[in-house]
């Protein structure tokens, strides 16, 4: 029997993570961002958000097909709203533009790429370095405590239960006694079999930089 | 409460680093709470995560009051997925943008003069400025003077609504009460002369 599409997501959710060390994933994506910014052509930008899909959809976070297209030709309609460039058809009152189109295309195909690259690469399992990290982790564990009480939060009374769950968490929040794993805890892991793959990207996205 | 309140921030032990923690908890929570809210138009958001920094302009000392702005930004978009995009970046903008509007305002007017509402309109319709000069160089190009007027006016909107909405919280918090309760440095220190 086929499994719901939710729980096959979960799924590759957890291949995913268990598959990468959540600092190196970060930092490949840090590097295919740059690499997508400074790619010269509009079929090396196309490849990277392909490849992006793909791997968001790999990691098994949550995506909308849809929604994409409607950002994506919103961006390319916006852009064409001011005409640059020799004229290619006209659509009603809209004059589409080669300049203002392919702009918009860039634009477009960049924005939703970089959206991919974000959801494969980062997860709630990064840790941050130094005294921001620090911080950042007391949030995190602030909110996990704060989470505890999802269920109970209703419309109807809704500002009074979120007061009565703020009164019950903040105590022993603010007392410090859920601090027990307070720090940096995102030192590189051993080598995990997800790692050649990350190099082999690395590698590849830094080359596409050469080809015209 | 605290339009009524006399304005002096509560002394707060650790320079309020744990309270602003603790606000970005809620921030990172209430904006799960309104991702499973349905919405009256797409694309149309209430807001509810900054109602923690909207709190804040007149509970921590600024330093706190920046980082809980970065954490917030930070926080969100790694949970959401979105750390390496423009969403990011413009998150990033306007909520700088709206935190120190809100905080200058806050230095100029005090919770007698300026409620919560005035506040958050004016932090929504900055952060909105912000958004749309950042799209108009990294996304819409010139068009973006034809968003602009819609944009803002979903920012008056989502303002008007989320500073009513945290006039009434802060109104009846006991929460809120409590933490506002701790005497200011001023009344700490006229207490520990006497």
């Amino acid at each position: 029997m086929r499994r719901p599409p939710a729980t096959r997501r979960a799924e590759r959710r957890e291949r995913w993570e268990g598959a990468f060390d959540p600092t190196r994933l970060a930092l490949t994506g840090v590097l295919l961002s740059a690499v997508l910014l400074f790619q010269p052509t509009l079929y090396g930008r196309t490849a990277i958000l392909a490849a992006a899909a793909a791997a968001a959809w790999a990691s098994g976070r949550r995506l909308s097909p849809l929604m994409t297209v409607v950002v994506m030709a919103g961006i390319v309609a916006a852009n064409l709203l001011v005409p640059i460039g020799r004229r290619l058809a006209t659509i009603g009152p809209l004059v589409v533009t080669e300049t203002a189109l392919l702009a918009g295309l860039e634009k477009a195909v960049t924005f939703e790429a970089l959206m991919f690259i974000s959801k494969a690469c980062l997860g709630p399992a990064l840790t941050l370095p130094g005294r921001f990290g620090a911080f950042f982790g007391d949030a995190l564990r602030g909110y996990d405590r704060i989470l505890e009480h999802k269920g109970s939060v209703k419309l109807d009374g809704f500002m009074r239960r979120i007061d009565e769950i703020l009164i019950s968490v903040y105590d022993g929040f603010q007392s410090g006694g859920d601090r027990a794993d307070t720090g940096y805890r995102g030192r590189p892991t051993s080598l995990r079999r997800g790692d050649p793959a990350l190099a082999v990207v690395a590698l590849a996205a830094a080359a596409s930089l050469l080809i015209r | 409460m605290s339009s009524t309140r006399s304005y002096a921030r509560p002394a707060l032990p650790d320079g309020g680093r744990r309270l602003a923690a603790f606000l970005a908890a809620l921030a990172f929570f209430l904006s799960t709470v309104e991702y499973m809210l349905p919405r009256p138009v797409p694309f149309m958001r209430l807001g509810l995560a900054n109602l923690p920094l909207l709190l804040a302009v007149d509970l921590l000392p600024f330093g706190s009051y920046i980082a809980l702005a970065l954490v917030k930004v930070v926080g969100m978009s790694v949970l959401t997925g979105s750390l390496f995009s423009y969403v990011a970046l413009f998150s990033l903008a306007g909520t700088l943008a709206s935190a120190l509007v809100m905080r200058g305002l806050r230095a100029l007017a005090g919770p007698r003069s300026l409620s919560y509402v005035g506040l958050c309109v004016a932090g929504a319709v900055s952060s909105n400025l912000a958004q749309v000069a950042l799209a108009r160089v990294f996304v819409f190009g010139d068009s973006a003077r034809f968003m602009a007027p819609a944009f803002v006016g979903l920012g008056l909107a989502s303002g008007l609504a989320l500073g009513a909405f945290t006039q009434a919280f802060a109104s009846k918090s006991a929460w809120l009460a409590g933490i506002l309760a701790t005497p200011s440095a001023a009344e700490a220190s006229a207490g520990g002369s006497e």
